[in-house]
This record gives structure tokens, sequence and C-alpha cells, in this order.
């Protein structure tokens, strides 16, 4: 579904990214762990379209066709998700009419009709309780005034809603108390199925717990260092990233 | 064309205008050198040599904009066209020609105290040349809920010259009266058009008080408001401005009684080389008043907005609240706005605030709106809108909020290349 290869990207001039490859395939979840600076969110955004993330060689492949050089909207149209490491508060719009906006820009990219007022609010009173989210947040400007944990539900609530093929989730985990991480967690195994895939960026074992990845990658000095099961996350949790730190 | 002369020239108004032009003589026009004017120069505007015209070419209904309430007022080239206009219920009065003609000493009574006109130039030259203008009267314990549209058209169709209208406008609310009004002003060509609105809100009185201020983008317009404010009356006044090449918009609030409320609130969408400027001064006399002025406004390619508020808290006024907030968002980097709110205070139990911000629009929720899938154009949209849109959340009347609202949409949407 995914597939990264050799890719190089600068922001400022300064290389970030050193010629990273990774495939996720259909279906699958995928994890990756790294140490701080390592890189991990420059790629969910460069993935994303972000502007300023340079990409210098290599290329990005979604569902077979090469993304790299699209916006980040038509990339979202295709059915790609950017949970973010630190949601951004939008003053003045309701979560509920972005919501909307998106949904219904989303389906205009694809040809497809708005989607009907009733059916909108059915789909968001049931993704709101199945996450514990109190309606009262849609009421109120994206993410002002949210508390951390409140942010990062509010990227599930939106990842639910916009049904994505392909979930990147960055470091979604933090902030949350250990319910909200359940339901958090909940709410991915639920979407989970043989047509849609994950890639879920974190600094914990506990989640992997709950969302079983199907691979783990370690990345650090911009490159994947290491790639395997589960249980190579159970290392990392053990032995921290000292080996891989010092092998540049 | 021109109404019937009926009882226009009394001595007291001739003598009017007669001191109205030999100030205007002696001060001529302002200077930048002139503090309120620091950042607005009217060199481009005495070059344009614009003058007095009395000509009102035949106009019917279908010269005029759609109607956009249900009653509408309509003043054209500076004079009241009965015959375009529909009849409201409850006025005493609807055009300044016609009030003098039937009262005559009421008039006078609302028009004599013009207050230091040495001081304000502009005003001087609409006193010089006073003739007609809208006069609503509302007797005490009247109440006019719905909403009115008052439409000044300036065209200058079959006008030899570029001309200039002056219009002198009164609003007259007596104890206890409401009124709610839109002021509607468009036109069509190169002209300018020089207001001064004098409003008058007696005890208990309530005015809702609404400006579109949608000139031809060659026009100039000028606008001086001077609001007497009598005790427990209320004001709300929100300007939309997105026309004229310049535009000039002076608010004096005196606050002579006491637990009056006064919100002075405006929004502006500039583009081209438009350049808007606004001065307030909410001016606190007696105790527990409440003063708000809120700005905001989008600026792109070399347009250039000015915003002085003044909150004046005199040593009386104890228990004051006055705010005063600007923001701009800059479109492009020529575009430049000067903000100077200002606080001066003699009382000490007051609350006073105020801020201003200028910049850019963020990219942070730009790319989080676009990675959700929405277009870059249309985030832009949504997120201007919404800007805007904080100054016409409070308006309880739905009518009003939907004109401001789809003129924020229209003017976001004609820039939809732009942006
Ligand atoms: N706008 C920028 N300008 C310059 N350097 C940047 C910029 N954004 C990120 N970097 C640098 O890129 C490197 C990778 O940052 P990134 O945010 O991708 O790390 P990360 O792996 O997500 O870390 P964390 O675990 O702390 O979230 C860091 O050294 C960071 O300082
Ligand atoms: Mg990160």
């Amino acid at each position: 579904m995914l597939k990264i290869k050799n890719l190089h990207v600068e922001i400022d001039g300064k290389e970030i990214l050193k010629g990273l490859t990774l495939e996720v395939p259909k279906g699958e979840v995928h994890a990756i762990m790294g140490p701080n600076g390592s890189g991990k969110s420059t790629l969910s955004y460069v993935v994303a379209g972000r502007d300023g993330y340079e990409v210098t060689k290599g290329s990005i492949e979604f569902m077979g066709k090469d993304i790299t050089e699209m916006d980040p909207d038509e990339r979202a149209a295709l059915g790609l998700f950017l949970g973010f490491q630190y949601p951004v508060e939008i003053p003045g719009v309701t979560t509920t009419n972005f919501l909307k906006t998106a949904i219904n820009a989303q389906r205009k990219a694809r040809g497809e009709d708005d989607i009907s007022p009733v059916d909108f609010l059915k789909l968001q009173k049931a993704k709101t309780e199945q996450l514990g989210i109190v309606p009262d947040m849609l009421k109120r400007g994206v993410n002002v005034g949210f508390s951390g944990g409140e942010k990062k539900r509010n990227e599930v609530l939106q990842l639910s809603m916009l049904d994505p093929k392909f979930a990147i989730l960055d470091e979604t985990d933090s902030g949350l108390d250990i319910d909200a991480l359940k339901t958090v967690a909940e709410g991915v195994n639920a979407m989970r199925g043989s047509e849609k895939s994950f890639l879920v960026i974190t600094h914990y074992q506990r989640l992997l717990d709950y969302i079983k990845p199907d691979v783990v990658h370690v990345l650090a000095h911009g490159k994947i260092q290491k790639t395997g099961g589960p249980e190579l996350a159970h290392e990392l949790e053990e032995k921290g990233y000292e080996e891989y730190i010092n092998a540049a | 064309m021109l109404p019937e002369t009926r009882h226009e020239n009394p001595d007291w108004l001739d003598a009017l205008r007669e001191t109205g032009a030999e100030v205007f003589a002696a001060t001529g026009l302002p200077t930048p050198a002139n503090e309120d004017w620091k950042y607005s120069s009217l060199r481009k505007y005495e070059k344009e040599g614009f003058q007095i015209s009395d000509i009102i070419g035949e106009i019917d209904t279908n010269d005029l904009p759609k109607k956009l309430l249900d009653k509408r007022i309509v003043f054209v080239n500076g004079f009241f066209q009965p015959r375009l206009s529909d009849q409201v219920e409850g006025l005493k009065a609807v055009s300044l020609l016609d009030w003098l003609s039937n009262e005559p000493e009421a008039v006078q009574e609302n028009l004599v105290d013009v207050g230091n006109l040495s001081d304000m130039p502009l005003k001087a030259e609409n006193t010089a040349h006073i003739r007609d203008g809208v006069a609503l009267v509302l007797d005490a314990g009247v109440h006019i809920e719905k909403p009115i549209e008052i439409l000044y058209l300036s065209t200058t169709k079959g006008v030899e010259v570029k001309p200039k209208y002056y219009l002198r406008n009164l609003f007259v609310l007596h104890d206890g009266a409401h009124l709610n009004v839109l002021e509607n002003y468009q036109g069509q060509g190169t002209y300018a058009v020089n207001h001064v609105c004098d409003i008058a809100l007696h005890e208990n009185a309530e005015f809702k008080h609404y400006r579109l201020q949608n000139e031809d983008k060659n026009a100039y317009h000028f606008c001086h408001t001077r609001l007497m404010h009598h005790a427990r009356s209320s004001y709300e006044t929100v300007t939309c401005t997105r026309g004229a090449c310049f535009s000039r918009h002076d608010i004096q609030s005196l606050l002579i009684g006491a637990e009056v409320s006064c919100n002075i609130n405006g929004l502006y969408m500039l583009n081209g080389v438009q350049h808007f400027d606004t001065k307030i001064l909410a001016d606190h006399m007696e105790p527990n008043g409440v003063s708000k002025q809120l700005y905001k406004g989008i600026l792109d390619d070399e347009t250039r907005a000015v915003f002085q508020g003044k909150v004046h808290v005199r040593r009386p006024a104890q228990g004051t609240d006055g705010r005063q907030l600007s923001h701009a968002v800059l479109l492009s980097t020529a575009a430049e706005i000067d903000a100077k709110p200002e606080l001066e205070i003699y009382a000490d139990d007051v609350q006073c605030a105020h801020g201003a911000t200028s910049g850019a629009l963020d990219e942070d929720p730009l790319f989080y709106m676009q990675s959700r899938g929405i277009p870059k154009d249309q985030a832009r949209r949504l997120l201007l809108g919404s800007f805007l849109s904080e100054v016409i959340e409070d308006i309880d009347c739905a009518a009003i909020q939907s004109i401001f609202q789809a003129q924020i949409d229209d003017w976001l949407l004609s820039h939809q290349g732009a942006l």
C-alpha cells in the first residue's frame, strides 16, 4: 500500500531523512520506534505532503501512485491520514464544521455527492460515543483549549470519521491516560481489516500491547536501522536505543 | 430633479452653514501634520478635483441594487427619494428636509450642537453644505425592532463633473425608543461622499446600527458620527467595509449618562490600493458605562488600514468597563496596518483592556486542514471567514447577521484566485 524508496529529505537545507526505505503492505500494522530527533515526525509530515520538507532523492508510492508531488489534500482524498503528534488549534472553526467540511471535500475530490446532514450527524454521534468524547467539544473551535489527551482523542475521532485506507499515528498514545489509551486502541482495532494499513509511531511498548503490530522498525539517523517482529519492541524496551545511536 | 425648496432655509440654519464655511475656509483639508490624520493623506483626493453637484439623473427601481431587507428608504446623490422608498410605521420623520418643514425647532435643537468644528474640517465642510440627509426620529417608547435598510446611492450618471455629495444624517431616539437600521452605502463611478451623522440616544433608548460600506472602488467615503449617550441607553454598531479607494470613519461616542452600553465593532476586507481609516473615541463621563470596540480585517495587495481607538475615562466615571481590540490579517507583504489603541484613565475603579495584533495567516492550521482533505484555498477561506465572523457572532438579528455573512463569503470567493 505504501512504498518508500531511498527517501532523502531536507528541511532548510539540512538533511533529516537519509535514504529511508519502508514498505507497508495492505492490511498490515507497522510500528516505528526510535530516539528523539531521529526523524519519525519528519517522515510522517513528508508522507502527508507538508510544505518545506524537500524530497531530494527517492520516492513515495501510495496505492501504486507516486504521490511525491501531490498536495496534502489530494493525498488525503486518496485515503491517507496523519494523526499529528501535536494537533493544531483552529480558532473559530468548530470541530463539527471542520469534520463536515473535510468529509465533503474528500468526497468532492473523489467525485461523490456531499454527505447528507442527517447521515453526518448519525456518524458523528456514533463515533463520539464510541470514543467517549463529550458532545460539548464538538461545538468548540478545533482543539482550542483542549487538554493534551482531548486533542489526541480528537485525532482519533477524525481518523474514524474520515475512514482512510492508510493512517500514520504519530505518538497518538502520548498524553493519553490508561483508559483513553484503551479506548483509542479499540477504535484503531475496530478499523483494522484486510483493506487498511497503519503506521504507528510510538515510544512505548504499552500501546503495542493493545494494537499488536505485524512488523516493528527502528528508525535512527534518518534511516530504518532494523526491522523485526513484535518482539523487537520488547527488546527496545529493555535495552534502549544505545546500539543504534552509536551506530553512526 | 431637486425636491421643492420648502422651509429649508431658516435663519439659524443659514448661520450654521456660514459658520461651517468659515471654519473650513480657515482649516482647509486635514493633512498628516494633524495627529488625527497622521496615517492618511488627502493629496490624491484633492487632485481628483471633486465638485459640488445637485444633479440626480433619472433613477428608477431597476437602477437600484437588490433590496436587502423588507423595508428600504432610498437616498440618491444626497437627496431622499420618496418614490423609491417604502413607508415605515412609527417614524416621525424620514428625511431632514421633511423634518425641517414639519418641526424646524426640533431640528434646530438636534442640529446646532456641532462640537468644535475646527478640530473636524470635513464636518465643517459638510456643515457648510447642509441640505438633505436621513432623519429618523422616534417618539418615546416607539419600538422598531425589524431592521430597516437605508440605501445611499451615489451615481455619476448624467453628471458632467466628478461629483461630491453631502449628507447630514440624524437619528433621534427619545426615551425608551428602539431602532434597528442597516445603512447601505453604494455607488458607481468616481465620486466623493461626505456623511455627517448625529445620534441622540435618550434615556433607555436602544439603537442597533449596522453599516455596509460598499462604495465604488474609485470613490472617496467620509463619515463622521457623533453619538450622545444618555443614561442607560445602549448602542451597538457593526460597520462592514469593503468599498471605496479611500474611506475615513470617525466615531465619537459621548457617554454623558450613567450605565450606558456602547459597542462599536467593525470588519473590513481590502484589496488593490484601498485605504481605510477609522478613528474612535469613547468618552466615559458618568459611572458604570461599558464600551467595547472590536475591529478585524483582511488586507491584501497594497492596501492600508488605520485603527485609532481611544477610551477616555473621566474621574466621575467609576465602574467603567472599556475594551478595544484590533486584529488584522495581512495577505500580502505590501499591505500595512497601523493600529493605535489608546487608554486615558482618570478614574480609579475601572476595568480597561486593549490590544492589537497583525500578521500573515498561520501556516500550521492550513496544513492541518489540508491533511484532512480540505484544499488550500478552501482552508484559507474557512480560516479567514471564521476570523472575521467573530465580529458578527453576537448580532442577535438573524437577517442582519446573514447579510454580513454573505458579504464575507462573497468577498472571500471573489478573491479565490488571489488567496
Ligand atoms: N523546521 C525544522 N527546521 C530545522 N530542523 C528541523 C525542523 N523540523 C525538525 N527538525 C529537526 O529534524 C530532526 C528530526 O525531527 P523529528 O521531529 O522528525 O524527530 P522525531 O523522531 O519525531 O522526534 P520525537 O521522538 O522527539 O518526536 C530533529 O533534529 C529536528 O530538530
Ligand atoms: Mg516526533
